[in-house]
């Protein structure tokens, strides 16, 4: 789906995290290499044959904020998505500090990863744009318009902020607690269809079918979540 | 109320010094009498010895005793008899020898030798007691005859002198006492209150300091010893409380990320629709379900450590309560949703734990609601603190509700007997999270068969 393929770096000594991120990033359109620790990572980074580092914070050798203050002196400005299984606070803000780009608090979604990842090259490559565009879906994130097939509709807060969720990682199945946690923030089930009626609405406002008899991508699947699809291979 | 030691202290010393000063005063008074008495008897013996040959003259008789500087005692006791040759006896005022012979008496007690040439006896005559001093080697000479009670009379002038003096000197003797009293509680109470100062400086956050205490006393080593050894052990059990939340963090949510990752991946791979995909589904929800309890269990450690991390910022209360009201309608239509928000309520908090705190009382009003029930919102401000209400009807509760909300993993009976969803950590963690905004979080029944939490907060906490 990028345009080019990214070169990604990932340092992280958990191999079974690994294990299902590493072929995840490589589906989306990564080239990835996986480093062990913090030493080696280090010395890949400076190797200049990434474009985007994943890095962990607990590492065996040099744990990551190292690596990135060191990274940082060398006057690098690789785009870096720190990842941390403390998830605290000052973890978060002292990895921005140190000039992190990016920070997602274990356990995290691949697909939130990927998305990110896919952000943070954009940003890089000068296309940060206010719309996030998948298939034929357009979604403008200041005005919360939402195209589809030249259908347009504006979106409410939460209609929009469901629409996100799913869009950052199309193909991922989520389920409705999932998406209750994301879109509203409350962890308990309120056993009503909140989210089947919001996914109503939202078809609703864009006509359910396009002109040309495409389904729209959002697809509620029984017992298990909502997707969003991604273009069917023609 | 407690007895106040230093009161306790302070009669005490009060009533010893009374007790000693008075138990003093008693054995003076016994041994200055029987000296004074001595000293009466020794005084008019002598100048009966002296002046034995001046009896027939009562100027003659006083001024001899003058002489011999003795007398004192019969300028003082007005009223003496001296019984002169057994024939021509007189007053003590005129004539010299008032009688010639010894009135009828009886003797009482043994006779004693006063110096070495005088005799003492008691006698009895008329019902009086009588000292009658006589010359031992003289049984013609004259005898000095003095009333017992004008001895003991003359003794008592000397106490009631001193009496009134004393009468004079009380208050000033009470004062002085109260004063001494007082200094002395206070040099006792000194290193007491040093102590509890250096020990009242104690907190979670310098635990793993040292005591900053010299005890002045050898007495309070052994006390200061105990309490730093009890310092020590509580810094031990409260550093490997921290090292426990972090470890745990770490711990935790790595496999937690292995098996959200894992399921995740498997659902999206399943045939979509499958009996397979929708049980995998299920597994995937427990997951949440895990990592909501983890992260839940890892918040209240690290407030149990004191180490919970915070970013406090202006944060629009209204707004949070009013968007939730809103969402809370969309929840659930059955519900009657009574929103009482006062608008532009800025307080300064961690925005994240706020929101968490304010949806765990929401989610509880929700899940324990009557059947077609409400839930009222009110956020009022006075002044400088902010007073947030949830307000729910419930059916059936339980008595002890009020004590039990927050203790952890307590969910009461309704919830078991519905199998409303939930692990019980929600009241608990807000506590934590109440405390953390210096703010105090209360459950209440009504008589209407309602719950009421409140938060009462200041509007922007002191900085920790």
């Amino acid at each position: 789906m990028p345009d080019t393929t990214s070169r990604l770096l990932l340092i992280e000594d958990e191999i079974r995290i690994a294990e299902f991120v590493v072929p995840a990033l490589v589906a989306a359109g990564f080239e990835v290499t996986h480093m062990k620790d913090g030493a080696s990572g280090l010395a890949a980074i400076l190797s200049g044959e990434h474009e985007l580092v994943v890095l962990d914070v607990m590492l065996p050798v040099m744990d990551g904020f190292e690596v990135l203050t060191k990274v940082r002196q060398t006057g690098n400005a690789i785009p870096v998505i720190v990842l941390s299984a403390r998830g605290e606070l000052p973890d978060r803000l002292q990895g921005f500090q140190i000039g992190a780009d990016d920070y997602l608090p274990k356990p995290f979604f691949v697909e939130e990863l990927i998305a990110r990842a896919r952000a943070l090259m954009a940003r890089k490559r000068g296309k940060d744009s206010v719309e996030i565009a998948v298939g034929d879906l357009t979604l403008n994130k200041l005005n919360h318009q939402v195209d589809w097939r030249g259908t347009v509709a504006t979106l409410s807060q939460r209609e929009f902020s469901l629409v996100e969720c799913l869009m950052r990682s199309p193909d991922r199945i989520f389920s409705r607690q999932q998406i209750l946690k994301t879109v509203w923030g409350i962890n308990f089930d309120p056993e009503t269809n909140v989210v089947d009626v919001c996914i109503q609405r939202i078809r609703k406002k864009l006509n359910r079918q396009s002109r040309d008899g495409k389904l729209f991508p959002i697809e509620t699947i029984r017992g298990v979540g909502y997707r969003f699809q991604q273009e069917e291979v023609e | 109320m407690k007895k106040s030691f230093r009161w306790h202290l302070f009669v005490r010393i009060i009533i010893a010094t009374v007790v000693v000063f008075a138990a003093n005063r008693m054995i003076a008074q016994y041994l200055t009498s029987r000296h004074i008495v001595g000293d009466i008897e020794q005084n008019i013996a002598d100048t009966l010895d002296k002046c034995r040959n001046d009896t027939h003259d009562l100027g003659a008789f006083l001024k001899c005793a003058a002489r011999n500087n003795r007398g004192r005692a019969l300028t003082n006791i007005t009223e003496y008899y001296i019984v002169c040759n057994r024939a021509d006896s007189a007053t003590a005022h005129d004539p010299v020898c008032a009688q010639t012979t010894v009135p009828v008496s009886t003797l009482r007690g043994q006779p004693k030798n006063v110096g070495t040439a005088v005799r003492l006896e008691r006698r009895k005559i008329d019902g009086d007691e009588w000292l009658v001093f006589s010359i031992i080697d003289d049984a013609k000479g004259p005898l000095l005859m003095i009333r017992h009670y004008d001895v003991e009379a003359y003794v008592d002038s000397v106490y009631d002198l001193r009496n009134r003096i004393l009468r004079y000197l009380a208050p000033v003797i009470i004062l002085l006492l109260i004063l001494m009293t007082y200094y002395m509680t206070s040099v006792v109470m000194r290193p007491i209150r040093q102590l509890e100062n250096s020990l009242a400086g104690l907190t979670s956050s310098n635990l793993d300091k040292p005591i900053d205490v010299l005890p002045p006393y050898r007495e309070f080593d052994r006390f200061v010893t105990v309490f730093e050894q009890l310092r020590e052990r509580l810094n031990q059990s409260f550093v490997q409380t921290r090292r426990f939340a972090a470890d745990a963090s770490h711990e935790l949510r790595t496999p937690l990320t292995i098996l959200r990752g894992n399921s995740e991946r498997l659902i999206a791979e399943l045939p979509t629709g499958s009996d397979q995909q929708i049980r995998m589904r299920l597994i995937g929800d427990e997951i949440e379900r895990l990592i909501e309890i983890t992260e839940k269990l890892l918040l209240l450690s690290r407030a149990d450590a004191n180490s919970i991390r915070y970013d406090m910022e202006t944060v629009s209360l209204s707004t949070m309560i009013t968007e939730l009201a809103l969402d809370a309608m969309a929840f659930q239509p059955s519900l009657k949703i009574h929103s009482d928000v006062e608008p532009h309520v800025l307080c300064r908090c961690d925005r994240s734990l706020m929101h968490q705190l304010v949806h765990n009382l929401y989610t509880n009003a929700a899940k324990y609601n009557a059947a077609n029930g409400w839930i009222r919102f009110s956020l009022t401000c006075q002044q400088d603190r902010y007073t947030l209400i949830v307000e729910n009807p419930c059916d059936n509760i339980p008595a002890d509700l009020v004590e039990r909300a927050f203790q952890r993993f307590y969910r009461g009976d309704a919830a078991r007997g519905r199998e409303i969803d939930g692990i019980g950590l929600g009241l608990s963690l807000s506590r934590e999270i109440a405390r953390l905004h210096q703010a105090t979080l209360s459950l209440r029944v009504t008589d209407q068969n309602t719950v009421v939490a409140t938060l009462e907060a200041p509007l922007s906490p002191t900085k920790l």
